[in-house]
């Protein structure tokens, strides 16, 4: 972390006396506005009797940037953290649901509602693999409620403590349930070791069919190395954030952070979601994931594979292999911002031979794809681009 | 017409259990002076402001244009700023500013005001809109006229707050009867909202008197809603959650202590 300069110090003071405290978690000036301007809100609606030059006003706001200070979240402190339409709880013990993940949880949501708009209503079933607070889940569910009458959210976590304000949120959200037709239940299971209550739940334990049985398993697994986890993660999330929730396996240290991407290929086979979609760490994690991908089916990097049609705008979509595969950035529903875009082209990478569209602008942050039954079932016959 | 009466209308300043919107239709134009408004005209403006399903009889005295509408999606390019480092889990900082571009006209609007990205995207979009309807009209512009009206309430506000202070120093001066002779009176009238424009009596009636009975008349019917202000100004500068203080005191009610500018 570069050291601060003094002048940011004088400058902070100028502002208010709180705002050095907090100088020291946020390190640029713009930040420790935003964040004194949303402490103090937060400080004014929990007791609005007391005037902000009151005594016990004050000394609350001691309190708090002096906790800030030492490098808190933010969102520990405050207590929520706003997630699309949502206000999701956080607690010390659970992870705080990031950006990123707000950003691609949406644009999912928008894909999905398309589908559903566009084809016949089906069961829509949905499994969110290390929910944590749940907010992937919440956010599906309550994006998706609207348009569609039979839908089913499963979170899943190791956690007991993230189970628990999963459920918390469910309330505090105020999302209406339809026994039956509309649900969104949290479990506790280990994925790696599923109970044979969690296997009934998952649908893990039926006999492997054609027909899918999820249409979406989303995943925010733990996928910091315990490497990285030393460098490149800032204090707060190192000092204050569980381990469990970043670092896979994180009681040993020799566990390879793409352990819970190869579990989840593997339990693919049998639950044959249509769609997953997993966050990773960048352009190295996400490429490793695509070559897991083609490993787990081997026709794709079969010769059929390159003579295979293009769609629009750059895309793949292989009638015979019926699989989309694609890289999503921090935010995928813009263009990129550079020269890719003079050309109108979409960006590619090539994996193994065979073209994969990066979609988005910013770091790379998800893979998604698409399985082969969703062809089959809807009988595409024209190239929309759309997976 | 009886002062009860003209006061049960609104047209005597005071407007005790008349909606404001009734009460301002009920007011005729200028009126000759010492002649109240016949009892007739008023029946009937009355059944027109209750019994109209039309609004515009009810419409505020000061009307404003209506909030801009927001640009339509396509002439929009939000851009995305990029946060530092690796980002995803293993960093937790809210990154929620939200940066407009309108095409056409190239203003570009940013909006980090609050912790959700979804909210900041509204009030980024209600900022572009204000700018490009001050761009399209000008001095028309909703913003434009709410700020003149804001600015002229507090400028009379501002002037009322110096005539008084400068009346209370020349009393104080002159003897010290008059400031206790205030603080007795506890008149309880509404608040007087007109900003002055409308004042008791009219001014032929007022022309006649010496000016010394004239400043008396005024300090003995001193509205307490001015000194309410006076005090709120005072006493409520520091910080915009003041707890309510009692109205009564006045000026003297709230005093900011020396240890409270403490660090």
């Amino acid at each position: 972390m570069p050291r601060l300069q003094p002048s940011l110090f004088w400058r902070a003071r100028r502002i208010s006396p709180f705002a050095t405290f907090l100088l020291r978690a946020c390190r640029d000036l713009q930040s420790v506005k935003n964040e004194l301007r949303w402490i103090s809100e937060h400080v004014s609606q929990a007791a609005p009797a007391f005037s902000p030059r009151s005594f016990p006003y004050k000394t609350r706001m001691w309190q708090l940037c002096e906790r800030r200070a030492r490098g808190e979240p933010l969102q520990y402190i405050l207590g929520t953290q706003p997630f699309g339409e949502l206000d999701i709880r956080c607690r010390p013990g659970v992870l705080i649901p990031r950006w990123e993940t707000e950003a691609y949880t949406l644009e999912l949501s928008r894909i999905l509602i398309d589908e559903i708009s566009s084809e016949k209503k089906q069961p829509m079933r949905i499994l969110d693999v290390c929910s944590g607070t749940g907010c992937i889940a919440l956010q599906l569910y309550s994006q998706l409620q609207p348009s569609c009458p039979s839908l089913h959210v499963r979170g899943l976590d190791i956690s007991q403590e993230a189970i628990s304000l999963a459920r918390e949120n469910v309330v505090h959200n105020a999302l209406v349930q339809n026994p039956g037709k509309q649900t969104i239940r949290f479990l506790h299971g280990n994925i790696f070791n599923p109970s044979d209550a969690v296997r009934d739940a998952l649908y893990l334990s039926q006999q492997s069919d054609d027909t899918a049985k999820w249409d979406l398993i989303i995943s925010n697994p733990p996928y910091v190395s315990n490497r990285s986890f030393s460098r490149d993660t800032t204090r707060s999330v190192r000092n204050f954030e569980p381990k469990l929730a970043l670092v896979p396996n994180h009681t040993h240290n020799d566990t390879s952070e793409d352990i819970f991407y190869a579990r989840l290929l593997d339990l693919s086979k049998t639950l044959r979601p249509k769609r997953m979609l997993f966050e990773v760490a960048g352009m190295e994690q996400a490429l490793r994931v695509v070559r897991m991908i083609f490993l787990q089916q081997p026709s794709l990097s079969s010769p059929a594979m390159r003579t295979s049609e293009k769609g629009e705008a750059g895309k793949e979509l292989h009638r015979d292999l019926y699989t989309v595969v694609q890289i999503w950035r921090d935010d995928p529903s813009v263009q990129q911002q550079h020269a890719a875009r003079e050309s109108e082209k979409d960006e590619v990478v090539t994996v193994e031979g065979r073209e994969i569209t990066v979609k988005g602008d910013g770091k790379v942050r998800s893979v998604y794809f698409v399985g082969g039954d969703s062809f089959n079932q809807f009988g595409w016959s024209s190239v929309t681009g759309r997976g | 017409m009886p002062l009860l009466l003209r006061r049960a209308f609104g047209l005597a300043g005071h407007s005790n259990g008349v909606p404001k919107a009734v009460a301002s239709s009920l007011r005729t134009g200028p009126r000759s002076p010492g002649s109240p408004p016949s009892t007739t005209t008023l029946m009937t403006r009355i059944s027109t402001a209750f019994f109209t399903s039309s609004p515009t009889c009810c419409l505020k005295r000061n009307q404003m244009p209506p909030r801009p509408k927001h640009p339509p999606e396509a002439d929009i390019e939000e851009s995305f700023l990029k946060g530092s480092g690796p980002g995803g889990q293993k960093i937790n900082k809210t990154n929620s500013a939200v940066q407009l571009k309108h095409i056409p006209t190239g203003i570009v609007v940013k909006c980090q005001e609050t912790r959700s990205r979804e909210q900041n995207r509204k009030i980024a979009r209600d900022l572009l809109a204000a700018k490009l309807d001050i761009l399209a009209n000008g001095d028309q512009s909703r913003t434009v006229i709410v700020g003149n009206v804001k600015k002229k309430r507090s400028d009379s506000a501002a002037k009322k707050s110096r005539r008084k202070y400068k009346k209370l120093a020349e009393e104080k001066e002159g003897g010290q009867q008059q400031p206790k002779e205030k603080e007795e009176q506890n008149e309880e009238d509404d608040d007087d909202r007109t900003g002055g424009l409308i004042t008791e009596g009219s001014f032929e009636e007022r022309e006649g008197k010496p000016f010394i009975e004239l400043m008396e008349e005024e300090a003995i019917s001193k509205k307490p809603s001015e000194m309410r202000n006076v005090g709120k100004g005072g006493g409520g500068g520091g910080g915009g959650k003041a707890a309510d203080h009692d109205d009564d005191d006045g000026t003297g009610g709230f005093t900011p202590t020396r240890k409270d500018s403490r660090i």
